[in-house]
């Protein structure tokens, strides 16, 4: 075990953790753990103990992975094991430490005599600005990389190195040909134009917007929150476009192994920064909205029946696939739509299959 | 320009969106021509059945205060400026008008409380008031 692959794995743990004690502080105030509530009762005592009990939890359940994982250090495939546990006794916990706030509310009757209004847009909304410069700045740098290639292709080995282990030693080669070499520059150009389309598609979005009590401090962070995430969007295009652009040009540098494996490495972590940014000024758009003065408009419905443990959406009647997530930043798929169910299905199947399938194939 | 519906009140949501479309042509806050989003749209936003919002738009579209084409979906048809209603509607809306002015006055309002309720209509209508803060509440 060495040491790239110990601090990634440390670092996946820390990441995963940190955002599950996080997701409360990205979520609008007035859903706490997914939980309905009205503005003038996002403060409660009853919310702050859930939160706090929830933030403990989660903190005690990363120590243990963490300690688990490092005692289990010689089988490479137990850090799977132990994100995918700490990912689900993550949920559990949510699930588990919102029902003294669901039984508060219901109890104490928190909506009685308030206005609740649903809020959408009736003339077509401009769309969030797409982050094109950062977008067309990384397809340049893949197609620099295809182009690098392209030129030294003559002066390529042969046979031509398609795969590294951790340390940077070459680990598989394929007979030299154009389309060997030319597989991962195609590979980085079409995840760039991907990511790209995926931005654009999003800016279109016309989302739901939450009353909360203050329609205008809400309407002005859901507006905030899109043009993050094109941001967020547009920087990690540019990160990836980097690591995966410097992948295709590896053949061409023929650097020494321990060199490769720190830029790898490295890069890799790169491509983390954007989304790590993103969790951070969520968390303070959030905190700005939460600290607004209180207001007196109509407070979003309690729609708490349309979500599932507070985590999974099921709503028939929607006729979108996807809904802005209630705990977190980004969208969740909508079980209740056919397409939604088969991506839940499709990927459940994918992730499975990558944790069972060493098991099978060795 | 936004619309809030109320998903507890006993007005049928459908009902509601057509009122509130209704109110903000009324208002001068939408003018003929403007653009409205699409039904799919809409009811992706309020997350709600497309038919709910399709029953609201069709109504419209017979009452002729929307139209629709394939190039621009639905558009205002019908504002402020649009001129002298025809017979029919007049007499329709004397109608509508005349079933409301009596139940006012069934519930023992009188001619001038019905006066000064009409009075405060109208001028709700020059002013243009927010959709999201509620006139009363309820």
């Amino acid at each position: 075990m060495n040491i790239p692959v110990l601090v990634t794995m440390v670092m996946t743990l820390l990441i995963l953790g940190a955002t599950l004690i996080a997701l409360p502080s990205l979520s609008r105030p007035t859903v706490p753990l997914g939980v309905s509530v009205p503005s003038t009762r996002a403060d409660d005592p009853v919310v702050r103990a859930a939160l706090a009990r929830y933030r403990i939890t989660i903190g005690l359940l990363m120590v243990i992975a963490l300690t688990g994982a490092l005692a289990t250090l010689q089988w490479p495939l137990a850090l799977a094991w132990w994100a995918l546990g700490l990912l689900a006794a993550g949920m559990a916990t949510f699930v588990v430490c919102r029902r003294p706030i669901q039984r508060a509310k219901a109890e104490q009757d928190w909506y009685a005599g308030l206005t609740v209004r649903l809020v959408a847009p009736l003339s077509p909304v401009e769309p969030a600005p797409v982050s094109w410069l950062l977008h067309l700045l990384a397809l340049g740098l893949t197609l620099l990389s295809a182009l690098v290639v392209t030129v030294a292709f003559p002066s390529l080995p042969d046979p031509l190195p398609t795969h590294y282990g951790a340390d940077g030693v070459p680990n598989a080669w394929e007979p030299k040909s154009l389309a060997t070499a030319l597989l991962v520059p195609a590979v980085a150009v079409a995840s760039t134009v991907l990511l790209a389309t995926l931005a654009a598609v999003l800016a279109r979005r016309i989302d739901p917007q939450p009353g909360d009590g203050h329609p205008g401090v809400a309407k002005s962070v859901r507006d905030d929150q899109r043009h993050l995430l094109q941001r967020t969007l547009g920087l990690t295009n540019l990160a990836s476009a980097a690591l995966l652009g410097f992948a295709a040009v590896v053949p061409v540098l023929n650097l020494a192994p321990s060199a490769l494996s720190v830029l790898v490495w490295g890069g890799t972590a790169l491509t983390v920064i954007p989304g790590v940014w993103l969790i951070l000024r969520t968390a303070r758009l959030q905190r700005d909205a939460r600290r607004a003065p209180s207001g007196s408009g109509p407070e979003s419905p309690d729609d708490d029946r349309l979500w599932i443990g507070g985590l999974f959406y099921y709503n028939p009647s929607d006729p979108s696939f996807t809904v802005p997530k209630r705990a977190g930043v980004g969208y969740d798929l909508n079980l209740g739509h056919p397409a939604g169910m088969a991506f839940l299905v499709g990927s459940a199947l994918l992730v499975l299959g990558l944790v069972v399938a060493p098991f099978i194939f060795r | 320009m936004d619309i809030a519906i109320d998903p507890l009140s006993p007005i049928p949501l459908y009902q509601q969106i057509r009122d509130r479309i209704v109110e903000s042509i009324g208002r001068g806050e939408l003018r003929h021509g403007d653009p409205l989003v699409s039904v799919r749209q809409l009811a992706g936003a309020f997350g709600i059945n497309p038919a709910t919002v399709a029953k609201a738009y069709d109504q419209l579209r017979v009452e002729g205060l929307v139209a629709a084409n394939a190039k621009s979906g639905t558009f205002v048809a019908s504002d402020r400026d649009t001129g002298v209603p025809s017979a029919a509607f007049l007499a329709d809306f004397e109608g509508r008008l005349g079933v409301l002015l009596g139940e006012g006055r069934a519930r023992g309002m009188t001619a001038t409380a019905l006066r000064e309720a009409c009075g405060l209509a109208l001028s709700a209508l020059s002013s243009p008031s927010h959709p999201l803060t509620p006139e009363e509440p309820s």
